[in-house]
């Protein structure tokens, strides 16, 4: 069953993005991975080996009993030649354990007997995806297990897999959800019963629509609802997703569970459960104006940014900025030899015509900040409000509601970075409460 | 490549900058201006000059005065031009050049500075020099001023260009045009008390069409104003399409509310704001009295901005 509807929030985003080669390929495996063992938002890991020690593919190597924590694994087969800390790509530092490639492969190219999971129960559900330590990439670093396990409502809850990302680059995915929808579809029927519903949505957006005819075709099979909302970004709201899929369940009142997952997240749960594969790679959009083959590649985990960059024929002039995420909420990369960790799904490079940054100047006072943004604030108001220093103000204005999707900096003509200062001021305000 | 570390979301930005926006403006701008130099002659040039002179030095003296050293001059970015342009474009071909100046230096110095700073003020400073410029002039000139141009087709007819036109272009394609087409573009009617680009159709869309339809100029408010007018002059019983096409009006539509400054900031106050400027200038344009009557309705709807944005927000709050 499908449900065509639009509501989706934002604004249409120019397409003059350079377009990334469809299907994805297995990058070259690393003869060194860099694996940081905070790679989740939760309880701290142990190392579990030492230096000088053998590890296989999918081996756990880091763990803790803690109720927050999940397993890490070894990425590649190999001997562990150091234990200590790697500045990754936003300049923080991490505990890390770097394994130089040796031995054998127990996965590659192969393909276990799949696991039956239907009659399994949601705790057992829940202990698998666990022992996977998978997380909810792109969306958050929480583990999948504590979020689809945390369920507070009485009402059943909603499934929703996210196939709206409009934010250029950002289709690892999509291209994800194309080659394998049985996988990514499956995924999702097994985060719903580990949420313990059979209520599941789909929001796709309509530029991939007609690329997910096959994705459709099994999610009417198997009753999941298919929502098409317009190409805006940033789409979908925790709101709007909530207006778009529990509208019945609004009439009554009721305010019911929403768990929105990614495709990667799927495609990882259903490789988590079916067969028992630990997170270990993840598939990656590489774009942007300085590179030389935009394309989407699967990579390890511990593989360095560089590598990732020279697996697409690597760079065709020095870049203006490197990014890990999207061009609009991605942050700048400050190490190009970080590693590669799960939540990391695009790596862009572009040259400064790309960025088209500018000399700030005074606000003008245009209103393209208020027609964009998502949540109705505005932001124009927002800003005069916290550089007069009236904070309450700028609360009572609605400034804690704000998404930080960074359209409104995005279509400044005087460049003011308005969402560095929203959010700025949001966390001095958590600081000192 | 860049690795500070300190880089704020968003990277990437639209085209679209203040100094992009004005000098799109200006573009659009200078049709008009060409044609109602040629309209006035030296006269129409002087006005110009004088406007776009006073208020570029205005400018520089205030920035010499105020400078507080991380302030971004205003005239760097297009915006005096811009406004000291339209300015000039809205003034009577017969302005004295002392109240041309004096409207120039209120329009930067008490419009731009004055009323609070760039993207502070609600009302146009154009129109505050205008209304400067009305008071002035109606003090040192005879005539009554307004916004009406009186086409003359029988002038026209006489001209160099219409002859040029029909020698070389018309008669050989084959095309009949009369002279009251012609007139359209280059009205050679009076040009004593009349607006520089009043009545100078063609040019002003030539112009409109490289800014119109996008957010700097969107189409609905400018319907709205055309609505808001033809609504207005429908119940008057007046002769709509010629008091639309010989006032002012049109410059108004696309330059005046458009100013990105000084409009609402919401598509749906967009449009009430151009429903009242329309109606109120049509309004004035049929009941005799103000002179400069669509300027006149502009500083007036402008008073109401504020609460027009106001209002949006409680309603989009509400919701």
């Amino acid at each position: 069953m499908s449900i065509v509807s639009k509501k989706s929030v934002g604004i249409l985003l120019p397409s003059e993005y350079s377009p990334l080669e469809r299907g994805y390929w297995n990058a070259a495996v690393p003869s060194l991975c860099v694996v940081p063992l905070q790679q989740h938002t939760g309880s701290r890991i142990e190392p579990l080996v030492v230096k000088g020690d053998l590890v296989r593919e999918g081996m756990v190597i880091a763990e803790s009993s803690r109720r927050l924590a999940i397993p890490l694994h070894a990425p590649i087969p190999g001997r562990v030649v150091d234990i200590g800390r790697v500045k990754l790509f936003d300049g923080t530092f991490s505990p890390a354990l770097a394994i130089e490639l040796d031995g054998e492969f127990d996965r590659l190219g192969k393909r276990a007997d799949p696991i039956p999971w239907e009659d399994d129960d949601r705790a057992d559900l829940i202990e698998r995806i666990r022992a996977a330590g998978v997380i909810c990439s792109p969306r958050s670093s929480v583990p999948a297990h504590r979020y689809l396990g945390a369920r507070r409502a009485l009402t059943e809850p909603i499934v929703v897999l996210d196939l709206s990302d409009i934010e250029p680059y950002m289709t690892a995915g999509l291209e994800v959800t194309v080659t394998s929808p049985v996988e990514v579809l499956t995924g999702l029927r097994i985060a719903a019963r580990t949420a313990g519903t059979e209520n599941m949505h789909v929001v796709i957006g309509s530029r991939a629509r007609r690329r997910l005819r096959a994705f459709r075709k099994y999610a009417d099979e198997v009753g999941v609802r298919v929502h098409y909302v317009a190409d805006r970004y940033p789409g979908l709201t925790e709101q709007s997703v909530r207006s778009l899929v529990s509208r019945r369940v609004a009439r009554r009142d009721v305010d019911p569970d929403i768990f929105i997952i990614s495709p990667a997240t799927a495609f990882s749960v259903h490789d988590a459960v079916v067969y028992g594969k630990p997170q270990i790679d993840q598939v990656i959009a590489v774009g942007g104006s300085a590179v030389r083959r935009p394309a989407h590649v699967r990579v390890r985990i511990g593989t360095s940014i560089a590598d990732v960059l020279a697996e697409c024929g690597g760079l065709t002039a020095e870049p203006a900025r490197i990014i890990v995420g999207g061009p609009l909420t991605g942050q700048v990369v400050t190490n190009i030899n970080a590693p590669v960790t799960k939540a990391v799904v695009a790596v862009i490079a572009m040259k400064g015509d790309e960025i088209r940054d500018e000399r700030q100047e005074p606000c003008i006072g245009c209103g393209a900040c208020v027609r964009a943004c998502p949540v109705d604030l505005d932001p124009r108001l927002l800003h005069r409000y916290i550089q007069a220093g009236r904070r309450d103000r700028a609360v009572t204005a609605g400034l804690l509601t704000c998404i930080e999707c960074g359209l409104c900096s995005h279509v400044c003509p005087s460049r003011i970075p308005l969402v560095r200062e929203f959010r700025m001021e949001k966390l001095t305000r958590e600081n000192t409460a | 490549m860049n690795v500070t570390g300190h880089i704020s979301f968003p990277h990437v930005f639209q085209p679209t900058t203040v100094r992009g926006i004005y000098g799109k403006l200006i573009l659009a701008l200078l049709p008009v201006a060409a044609f109602g130099v040629h309209r006035g002659g030296i006269t129409a040039l002087m006005v110009v000059i004088v406007a776009v002179g006073t208020g570029v030095v205005s400018e520089f003296i205030l920035d010499m005065i105020l400078n507080s050293g991380d302030r971004q001059p205003v005239s760097r970015n297009g915006r005096i031009l811009y406004l000291t342009v339209f300015l000039s474009l809205m003034l009577p071909f017969d302005t004295p050049p002392v109240v041309v100046a004096l409207a120039a230096a209120v329009t930067v110095v008490v419009g731009v500075h004055l009323m609070g700073g760039t993207g502070v003020y609600y009302i146009n400073p154009v129109f505050l020099g205008l209304l400067v410029a009305g008071v002035a002039g109606m003090s040192t000139a005879p005539v009554h001023w307004g916004d009406l141009a009186v086409p003359s087709t029988a002038l026209v007819a006489d001209s160099r260009f219409y002859q040029f036109m029909m020698d070389y272009v018309f008669i050989p394609l084959g095309m009949r045009v009369p002279p009251e087409a012609i007139s359209l573009i280059v009205n050679l009617g009076e040009t004593g008390a009349v607006s520089i680009g009043a009545s100078l159709v063609v040019p002003l869309l030539l112009g409109a069409v490289l800014v119109l339809g996008e957010d700097l100029i969107p189409a609905g408010p400018v319907a709205a104003y055309a609505a808001g007018a033809v609504a207005v002059l429908y119940v008057a019983d007046a002769d709509i399409v010629d008091l639309m096409v010989r006032s002012n009006m049109m410059l108004v539509f696309f330059f005046g509310m458009v100013e990105p400054s000084t409009r609402p900031v919401r598509w749906k106050g967009m449009v009430l704001y151009g429903l009242l400027a329309g109606g109120l200038s049509a309004l004035f344009l049929v009941v005799p009295g103000p002179s400069m009557p669509v300027a006149a309705a502009m500083v007036i709807v402008s008073v109401f901005l504020p609460l027009i944005d106001q209002l949006l927000d409680q309603l989009v709050v509400r919701r």
